[in-house]
């Protein structure tokens, strides 16, 4: 048995690992992966454009997105006659070019949904996880609260605290983080309520270490990839929303080119100029689509159980 | 070097108080290796929780004392007692399988445990030193390789192998294993059992094995105490318990494990259930399974009685 108990000089010897490079391998057996998963690939490819569009937007515009011209109303997309290159996807009822509108639009749409995202999914993530983990009167007036929440329609809910707040970039979002953490604390405090209950937090348990520690270091990376699931999901979600707001005027003000005040806008000429609606509708259609299988192809990569070994 | 006196520990139900630990009391000195006996829902592993001050909702410490140099742990407080919990006693679990954490590399799951109660900084390069030292101690081979592995790569073996070493990586005084070796088939029960012996052996590492498994205690074990219903009924040297029982529930525990090679007698077994913790009888607890029973052990609590020195029995029989 003596073999078993080797020399310092030995295992010197024998440390060569290379984190870096097992790291790297893992990157690249996902993005195999997600290649093989053609839904999920074309919608991360979608997306990725759609953000680096959004921040480059003024280089790539080709005019300013608010700059209106009574000659050049009413003008159709290329592939229709009487339409030209030069406006891409037409002109709107003042004469802006619809193509660059709908890029600068794309950075609305983003923003909200990527920053709505993260304060109320680490919000929601944070509060639900330490609800379910400690559980007690804790638990149950922040459930309550959620049960609450959740039983207004989010629109509506929406529509009703923007009239009082008034419309505006931060106070949608706010107003959208109001209530969407819920969905974000419901997972994560079911989860960590499964997850708690398995052996190796017990073992934790019986190592000494900290409930701080087992909640955020044993159990969070455990269940972080439905949460991020959730979250990508969401993405798509809270940019309809916007969306919505919008259209009903209580979101994003004009001029600012949001999709949503752009669907509106052309309601009034839907008969002769179908295209000031559409196009910002099909570019909505698109990037909210991408957005959830990009979500549904994250959710089967982020098994650790297919990690390369 | 552990002293445990008197310790109650009852789970308050809506049935009622389930009285899971009735009064244990045992002592283990240092290097030694104990064997904690009886069939299931005896009480073994939540005397092991209530050594940790772990046991679960609804369960409460009722009583008693448990001394480890010269501290009583059961008056410390939850952030003292993590102190003592993988530091100075560590647990191994039943199931290896369940018990890593899956999604990070064993190796950083060993690294943890050295971090958890390490109270200056070691470098990093050091502290992977310390892991791959761990691992190749416990007969795994290639550390460097395993280091790099999550759980779900390894065997059952492998990984109660690594869970020894965490177990191991902060040189407790006190392993507690429970029921270490159930989950394995038995050739690699055999390396594991080896594998703790020469850790008791090298490091005068204490253990407190819980098992269901005779033939575990008779090869592994140096004292052993035989539970039931929450009670210690006998508590001897190996071969004492294991050549000459005394309790008429040890002697009936000995005649059930089945013979190779014996076809023609039946495996004998002890009749009836383990009796309902919330409801136990008066007197003996074992009253009614006892083929040796005599009308006095309903009256009156049975005491445990020495009968030679380091040998003591709960039964009228030997008053």
């Amino acid at each position: 048995m003596t073999e078993l108990f080797v020399t310092q000089k030995d295992l010197q010897k024998n440390i060569k690992f290379n984190e870096k490079k097992i790291w790297w391998k893992n990157f690249k057996h996902s993005l195999r992966e997600l290649i093989k998963c053609r839904t999920a690939f074309i919608g991360t490819i979608i997306v990725l454009t759609f953000i680096l569009v959004a921040v480059v937007a003024p280089v790539i515009a080709p005019y300013d997105p608010l700059k209106a011209s009574i000659i050049k109303r009413f003008i159709p997309p290329f592939w229709i006659e009487g339409g030209s290159t030069t406006y891409l996807f037409g002109t709107d009822e003042i004469g802006r070019d619809i193509f660059s509108r709908i890029i600068y639009g794309a950075r609305v749409s983003l923003l909200v949904g990527l920053i709505t995202v993260s304060i109320s999914g680490v919000l929601g993530t944070v509060l639900g996880a330490m609800a379910g983990y400690y559980g007690g009167r804790f638990d149950s007036i922040l459930s309550r609260i959620a049960d609450l929440l959740l039983s207004f329609p989010d629109l509506i809910f929406a529509i009703f605290l923007m009239a009082i707040t008034g419309p505006g970039f931060f106070n949608l979002i706010l107003i959208l983080c109001f209530k969407s953490w819920v969905n974000f604390f419901r997972l994560s405090r079911g989860e960590m309520i499964s997850e708690k209950t398995k052996e190796y937090i017990e073992a934790a348990q019986a190592l000494g270490e900290s409930n701080s520690k087992i909640i955020f270091k044993e159990i969070l990376p455990n269940i972080i990839h439905s949460l991020l699931v959730l979250a990508t999901l969401r993405v798509g979600y809270f940019i309809i929303l916007e969306a919505s707001l919008s259209f009903l005027g209580l979101g994003i003000q004009p001029p600012t080119p949001a999709w949503g005040s752009m669907i509106n806008s052309g309601r009034a000429f839907m008969l002769t100029s179908w295209w000031i609606s559409t196009m910002p509708g099909i570019a909505l259609l698109v990037l909210v689509l991408s957005i959830n299988l990009l979500g549904e192809g994250l959710r089967d990569i982020l098994d650790p159980r297919l990690k390369l070994e | 070097m552990l002293k445990i006196n008197n310790l109650c520990t009852n789970f308050f139900t809506y049935r009622g108080i389930v009285k899971a630990i009735d009064g244990l009391s045992l002592e283990l000195n240092e290097g030694e290796v104990l064997g904690l006996v009886g069939e299931s829902g005896c009480g073994k592993s939540v005397t092991l929780l209530s050594l940790l001050g772990l046991v679960p909702y609804p369960g409460k410490i009722t009583g008693g004392e448990v001394w480890f140099e010269e501290e009583n742990l059961l008056k410390k407080s939850s952030k003292e007692m993590r102190h003592f919990r993988g530091n100075k006693i560590s647990m191994i679990f039943q199931d290896p399988m369940t018990t890593l954490n899956p999604v990070f590399r064993v190796g950083e799951q060993i690294r943890e445990s050295l971090n958890v109660h390490k109270n200056k900084k070691i470098s990093k390069n050091a502290e992977k030193e310390k892991v791959l030292k761990l691992i190749k101690d416990v007969g795994l081979p290639s550390p460097e390789q395993i280091y790099q592995q999550y759980p779900h790569q390894l065997s059952g073996g492998m990984q109660q192998r690594i869970l020894i070493a965490i177990a191991l990586s902060c040189n407790p005084k006190i392993i507690l294993a429970d029921e270490p070796t159930t989950a394995l088939d038995v050739t690699v029960q055999a390396q594991i059992l080896d594998l703790l012996r020469k850790i008791n052996n090298d490091f005068g590492t204490a253990i407190i094995m819980v098992t269901h498994d005779l033939g575990v205690v008779a090869e592994f074990c140096h004292k052993v105490a035989v539970m039931y219903a929450g009670k210690i009924i006998e508590t001897g040297s190996v071969e004492q318990i294991i050549f000459n029982p005394k309790h008429p529930y040890t002697q009936g525990l000995l005649k059930s494990i089945p013979r190779i090679g014996d076809k023609n007698s039946k495996i004998q077994s002890i009749p009836g259930d383990v009796p309902d913790l919330a409801a136990l009888p008066s007197g003996c607890a074992f009253y009614p399974r006892c083929s040796k029973s005599i009308p006095d052990c309903q009256k009156d609590e049975i005491l445990l009685k020495v009968i030679e020195k380091g040998r003591q029995v709960r039964c009228l029989l030997y008053s």
